[in-house]
């Protein structure tokens, strides 16, 4: 899902010419937008899931606050995808609890 | 320690006043990175932390309150090969002295810790029966459970002076009013040299400003083990929640100021990462100061002073006296009922400092 013409900003800027990789699976972004968005774009709604008590997590805040949308990214763990912009061949994982500590 | 006294007191049914200038664990012992550590430490104060390490795992059933304490061991990480060296000596002496501590290879610390980077560092020391503590939930289980047996607890409440009759303590002045008792403990840590003025004494404590930093929560292996490396690297340790806490090695500071400094903060930083490079991909999300207080060589005073009547100072525990609280007011308390603690406190005097 996208919004083709915000009522504040305008038609939207910019065409889906990169391509990056959640859970092994390719989708197209546009360059400069952030990984939550791609991610929605392509129909992805659960991000992560919770330490505890495992519940499905995703798009919440959109502005860096909340952390429900954290994910793993080249292997980082807790990276927020709303404030994380995209990058050609980016690997994105669904990050499960506080996700695995790779050195 | 003095929320660790109040409660071994009001055990022994004697009647306590805790005074708390603040809130209850509002410095140190609210502050530290909770670390119950056995190793590394001055041989004076080896035999308390072994006796206080054997008291930490029944606590919050004691106390009634989860203290989060978990003995995740602690690991001493050498940079260089005369750090080496001085591991292998104090191992052992500390063997020798009955605990369980030993050498570890690059590769086996990497094991321990896997953010280590094996070509950097020459080895360590390892003690399991070290482990960590959530220090706010300690000091307030030890003051509540002091409460319960009757001690009475006063905060936001600050001692202001204390009235002498000879060498009699007549009554301490606060801001709640006059208080009194048989017997009267200085336990506040870095201000143990103002109350000291108060009945003229010199206590030499001066204190250091210790600054730490939180990190995002991190998969729990990220710090297993409570991390030291000896110099101005400071320590790393994990809490149960999956935040790293950075450690910063004490500093002097003027007028008792616990501010934050960005000097600090980068300092800490770039140690961190030329030590444990994979903390690159962290965020740190809040830093706070705290103040530890040292005492000329490093070790408490824990002691009646034969100047005054009555008048025990119980301070100086230099930036390691988490492990030892426990301990410490179980030995206080023993010292005030009934004059004998249950291990020498010998090397804790006052006078030491008189000569």
């Amino acid at each position: 899902m996208r919004i083709k013409v915000h009522p504040v900003l305008g038609p939207l800027k910019g065409k889906a010419t990169i391509e990056i990789e959640v859970d092994g699976r390719r989708i197209s972004a546009i360059p400069g937008e952030m990984i939550s968005s791609a991610l929605i774009a392509a129909g992805i709604k659960v991000f992560r899931t919770t330490h505890k008590k495992g519940e499905p997590r995703g798009y919440f805040c959109g502005i860096g606050q909340c952390t429900d949308c954290m994910m793993t990214v080249d292997n980082i763990p807790s990276v927020r995808t709303c404030i994380t912009p995209v990058s050609k061949g980016m690997k994105i994982k669904t990050q499960y609890g506080h996700g695995k500590w790779e050195v | 320690m003095g929320c660790s006294l109040a409660y071994y007191l009001a055990r022994k049914k004697i009647r306590v006043i805790l005074v708390e200038k603040s809130h209850v664990g509002a410095e140190a012992s609210g502050r530290n990175a909770g670390g119950v550590r056995q190793q590394g430490r001055n041989p004076a104060e080896l035999p308390l932390a072994m006796e206080s390490v054997k008291m930490w795992p029944s606590l919050s059933k004691e106390l009634g309150y989860d203290i989060d304490y978990r003995r995740v061991g602690n690991l001493y990480v050498a940079r260089n090969k005369k750090q080496l060296e001085d591991f292998k000596k104090r191992v052992e002496h500390e063997r020798e002295a009955g605990l369980d501590v030993r050498m570890v290879t690059p590769a086996e610390a990497c094991r321990l810790m896997p953010s280590l980077v094996k070509e950097k560092i020459y080895g360590g020391t390892y003690c399991p029966t070290d482990g960590v503590a959530n220090p706010i939930r300690i000091t307030f289980a030890f003051a509540q459970a002091a409460k319960a047996l009757g001690a009475k607890l006063y905060t936001h409440t600050e001692v202001v002076g204390i009235e002498l009759s000879g060498n009699e303590i007549k009554f301490v002045n606060t801001t709640k009013g006059k208080m009194g008792g048989e017997v009267v403990v200085n336990a506040t840590g870095p201000w143990a040299s103002v109350i000291g003025k108060m009945v003229g004494l010199h206590i030499p404590i001066q204190p250091k400003r210790a600054q730490m930093m939180i990190t995002q929560q991190l998969p729990q292996n990220a710090c297993a083990p409570f991390i030291v490396t000896p110099g101005d690297y400071g320590y790393w340790t994990q809490t149960l929640h999956g935040n790293v806490l950075l450690g910063h090695t004490s500093r002097p500071v003027e007028q008792y100021d616990i501010g934050v400094t960005f000097e600090a903060i980068s300092f800490q930083t770039q140690k961190t990462l030329q030590f444990l490079p994979s903390f690159k991909k962290v965020a740190i999300i809040r830093c706070y100061s705290g103040l530890t207080e040292w005492t000329p060589d490093g070790i408490p005073i824990i002691s009646f002073v034969k100047e005054i009547k009555g008048f025990i100072v119980d301070a100086g525990y230099s930036g390691h006296g988490f492990c030892i609280g426990p301990i410490s007011g179980k030995l206080v308390s023993e010292m005030i009922i009934d004059g004998r603690p249950s291990l020498s406190l010998k090397a804790f005097e006052y006078s030491r400092f008189q000569k």
